[in-house]
């Protein structure tokens, strides 16, 4: 069954057409990847399913339900979680705040309880603070909980944006690059945990990744995208040698 | 026929040329302007009032020699670089007779070379600045005494009435405290004294805790204060509030119901300067011409009680409609010159003893002092002038 | 004596922190620095006149202000600033500028533009102490401005420091788009910013007028301290703010104490020029710490 359905999507930016009549289908409880050459729309794809570019036309089904129209907030809400190429912490806050601005949306508790510090509102912060933990003893970043984001370095940085994705226990996490910029033995730490992620927290995961190695090793289904157009989809050993797709990278990279 | 026609247009162009601005057969326009918004709205819807009022009452009753009196106002905001343009729009393309009570002195002094220059009659000014008057302009009439002045008769009566020994001055840091000032300055000098204490301040500051104290190290026998009606009761009250229970004296912008109310117990013993008659029991026939003005005011604004501005106003509309009755059935700017340099000590229902003279301006030289008693305004002493 | 003066420049500053923490509050969660903010706590005023005209005590007055000034600031964000998202910080300041003048004009019009007494809400004789050989002159008002000012910075540091919508208001006031990918409605987060920031003025607006008298003009004085005390703060935390305000209370009492009243205005706006060209963050502005 499928969790994420995109339907002839369009989107451009001026002249540019970036997503150019985009058909893809993600299968609940895989590692779907999403790979092109630079520029060839993989990101506004992202952008276009979390709401904050706006589509020409087109559909975006998650979990049967047409969220093409909604608004940001409320697509996050309903279980997609993003991390980005760039590293977008709030600089000015703890790694534990960052992490728990990620399960603002499954406080149960409402405003009025907050302002009298009810018993609802300290069993939902016992919540997050148990889950927050918990995710940072899987990611290893339990003891920088109370440094500053902007403090620490790069690779933990997209350590903490993950884990703050994973707070409010999405059902679909979009991966933009989360290996660029990493050392060798963090991309392997990196590989691990995305495994553990969709195999043990049962989350359906769709990455952008350059790096072939990693994705060719641990994809279910890979999508290949060229000028906002998909050349080529399948499994990984099918990629692998589809003529198109070597077109597409122009002898660059050797799949 | 035809001679007729060209004897008509012959006399159509020689009356469109010799005809002065604002003149009509059956009206006169003028102008004034006025800060009908913004902070100082108060003062200016007021004033827009008080002549509104006499200019109404006037009309019904057949206006001057056969015309209505029609008033643009124009808003300024008491923001004079408007003001500036406000009147060149009036005088240029509204083309109004005379310009008859604007409001604020920054205005004013700066409108008021143009209107003489352009010889456009410039009657009241709501402002005590003494460049008005000093030196003479042809074309500007100032009605309201002016602060070097009130300064002057202010010092005379704490040190010759009162017998004062020791005088705080505090005032705002703008022309209107540094004139008054300066006129009680000139005056002190002549008891061959100076003020214990001068201390100027911003109007606009809402805390003077911290000042007073300065006041209370000084230890002044009386204390004048120049400001308008908010920044002076804060004055009031900060040093009421420290202990200080000697006499205030403060000028007649607060000479208003305004200060009383918004005062209360804390302006009682205050003693204000005023200019324009107050109803009491001392004084009968101003008790009548107070109703007499009441009640040509709520004709126009129904059981509405008219601030001091609104008096103001009244006056301003006043000295121009008697100087425009003055000027006679076909009245010219020339004329009303003349007509005002007539005043001779004249008596309105509340403008009171104003003269000018062919190089006199200064249209009101005596004021009086009126304390606050029980929240009402008593006066204290008769007019006063500088001379004796 | 220098005690006294700092004790009188606390209590002139403390007002000037209330509106700074307003101004501030918005400026961080919605970019935009609200010029028309001193004037929403003048509206207020004058519906608290009206409340005590029909009979309320002037706390209870005060009180039913909050929830109506709420609105205004909701109205105000929703209907002017919301749809005009994007648009230069140029532009945005006319915008409040004319809002400003819009709420002004229509004070005059309703209310008229005479001055208005609102009541002391706590009455009595001021309190005067004798400290260190001078006089202290403390109003009960100021005191209980004092407390409100304690008690409210204690509620917005807890608010934001472990609230669910604290947090969500620092994420939007350091990356909108972010905060929105976290699921936080950004939009409700900056009304409800602007909500409290409206509340705050009026509440202000109404402690200040037994010294200001209620007008249209009345708070003219404060929204350009406050403004100078958040620019002082670099418009950066709402800790910093505050501070701004203090001192630029004290400064302000020292400078009238020791070089005379008429230097005020020029030695305030020379420290701040200097304050700008040294540190442009701002007197404490210390970037790498939290921001709200
Ligand atoms: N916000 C935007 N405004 C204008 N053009 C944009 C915007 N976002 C993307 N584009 C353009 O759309 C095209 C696709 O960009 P996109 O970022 O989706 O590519 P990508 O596949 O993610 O590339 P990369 O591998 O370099 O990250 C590019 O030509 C890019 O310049
Ligand atoms: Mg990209």
């Amino acid at each position: 069954m499928e969790i994420l359905k995109i339907e002839d999507l369009h989107v451009s930016f001026g002249g540019v057409k970036a997503v150019d009549g985009l058909n893809m289908n993600v299968e609940k409880g895989t590692l779907h990847a999403l790979i092109g050459p630079n520029g060839a729309g993989k990101t506004t794809v992202f952008n276009a399913i979390n709401g904050i570019v706006k589509k020409d036309s087109g559909r975006v089904i998650f979990k049967g339900m047409d969220i093409t129209m909604l608004k940001t907030h409320r697509i996050a809400s309903l279980g997609i979680s993003r991390v980005f190429q760039n590293p977008a912490l709030f600089k000015y806050m703890t790694v534990l705040d960052n992490i728990l601005v990620g399960f603002h949306s499954k406080y149960e508790h409402g405003f009025v309880d907050e302002i009298i510090a009810g018993k609802k509102y300290q069993r939902e912060l016992r919540r997050a603070l148990s889950r927050a933990y918990y995710i940072a003893d899987i990611l290893e970043i339990k003891n920088r909980m109370g440094v500053y984001a902007a403090n620490l370095p790069y690779g933990v940085q997209k350590m903490v944006e993950l884990g703050r994705a994973l707070m409010p226990e999405p059902s679909l996490l979009l991966l933009d690059e989360p290996a660029a910029g990493l050392s060798d033995s963090e991309t392997r730490w990196l590989l691990e945990i995305i495994e553990r992620i969709r195999n043990e927290m049962d989350i359906t995961v769709i990455m952008i990744e350059h790096d072939m190695k990693l994705v060719m090793n641990i994809s279910d289904v890979i999508t290949v995208m060229d000028f906002g157009k998909k050349i080529a989809e399948g499994k990984p050993n099918e990629i692998r040698n589809n003529p198109e797709v070597l077109k597409a990278y122009l002898g660059g990279v050797k799949l | 026929m035809r001679k007729f026609w060209i004897f008509l247009i012959v006399i159509f162009a020689m009356a469109l040329l010799f005809a002065e601005d604002g003149i009509y057969p059956d009206k006169v326009v003028i102008g004034t302007f006025q800060a009908l918004s913004g902070p100082y709205a108060v003062i200016g819807q007021g004033m827009t009032k008080g002549m509104k009022a006499y200019f109404n009452w006037v009309n019904s009753n057949g206006g001057v020699h056969g015309r209505k009196i029609e008033l643009i106002v124009a808003d300024d905001q008491l923001n004079p670089s408007k003001t500036v343009v406000e009147v060149k729009r009036l005088v240029e393309e509204d083309k109004v007779f005379a310009i008859v009570g604007g409001l604020g002195t920054y205005g004013c002094l700066a409108v008021m070379d143009y209107l003489n220059s352009k010889g456009v009659p410039f009657v009241y000014q709501g402002s005590g600045s003494s460049k008005l008057s000093n030196p003479p302009k042809k074309y500007v009439f100032p009605v309201q005494p002016d602060y070097l002045l009130e300064g002057q008769l202010i010092a005379k009566f704490l040190v010759g009435k009162l017998e004062k020994k020791s005088i705080a001055i505090l005032y705002m840091n703008n022309d209107v405290g540094n004139e008054g000032l300066s006129g009680v300055k000139k005056r002190l000098s002549k008891y061959s004294m100076s003020p214990k204490l001068e201390l100027p301040y911003n109007p606009l500051e809402t805390d003077y805790s911290s000042l007073a104290l300065k006041v209370l190290n000084a230890n002044p026998d009386a204390v004048v204060i120049y400001g308008f009606i908010t920044d002076t009761l804060r004055w009031i009250k900060t040093l009421k509030d420290y202990g200080y229970d000697r006499t205030i004296v403060t000028i007649y912008p607060n000479a208003d119901p305004a200060f009383v109310s918004l005062g209360k117990e804390y302006v009682e013993g205050v003693i204000v300067t005023g200019w324009v008659p107050i109803p009491s029991e001392d004084n009968p026939e101003y008790t009548k011409d107070y109703q007499k003005f009441t009640e040509i005011y709520q004709k126009s604004y129904p059981n509405e009680i008219p601030s001091s501005y609104a008096v103001a106003g009244f006056i301003a509309a006043e000295v121009f409609t008697e100087a425009l009755k003055k000027a006679g059935e076909n009245p010219t700017r020339e004329k009303l010159v003349k007509a005002l340099e007539s005043f001779n000590h004249w008596n309105g229902i509340m403008a009171k003893d104003i003269s000018y003279g062919p190089n006199k301006r200064r249209g009101k030289s005596t004021m009086y002092f009126i304390k606050i008693e029980s929240g009402l305004f008593k006066p204290i002493t008769p007019l006063m002038g500088l001379e004796d | 004596m220098i005690l006294n003066q700092i004790i009188l420049g606390c209590v002139v500053g403390v007002y000037y922190s209330l509106v700074a923490i307003g101004l501030v509050l918005v400026y961080k969660v919605s970019g935009i620095v609200n010029f028309a903010y001193g004037n929403m706590g003048m509206m207020g005023a004058y519906i608290a006149l009206l409340f005590l005209g029909k009979g309320m005590s002037p706390l209870a007055s005060m009180l039913l202000v909050i929830p109506v000034a709420a609105s205004m600031g909701y109205v105000v964000n929703r209907f002017t600033m919301r749809p005009l998202k994007g648009i230069s910080h140029s532009s945005m300041l006319i915008v409040t500028l004319g809002i400003m003048m819009v709420f002004e004009g229509i004070a005059v019009q309703i209310f008229g533009a005479d001055y208005k007494a609102f009541p002391e809400l706590v009455k009595g004789r001021p309190f005067v102490f004798h400290i260190a050989g001078g006089l202290v002159l403390l109003r009960r008002q100021d005191l209980l401005v004092i407390t409100i000012f304690a008690i409210f910075s204690v509620f917005m540091a807890l608010l934001l420091k472990s609230t669910k919508i604290g947090l969500a208001m620092r994420a939007v006031s350091q990356d909108e788009q972010t905060a929105k990918l976290m699921g936080v409605n950004s939009n409700l987060i900056i009304s409800i910013a602007w909500m409290i920031s409206a509340s705050l003025s009026a509440v202000v607006a109404i402690l200040a007028s037994p010294k200001t008298y209620i007008s249209p003009g009345m708070m003219i004085h404060y929204q350009i301290e406050g403004f100078t005390a958040a620019v002082l703060g670099g418009f950066e935390s709402l800790i910093v703010a505050a501070l701004g305000g203090m001192l630029l209370g004290i400064l302000e009492t020292f400078v009238g104490d020791q070089l005379g009243n008429a230097f005020k205005p020029t030695i305030s706006l020379a420290f701040i020029v200097a304050v700008l060209l040294i540190k442009p963050e701002g007197l404490f502005g210390r970037r790498k710490l939290e921001k709200l």
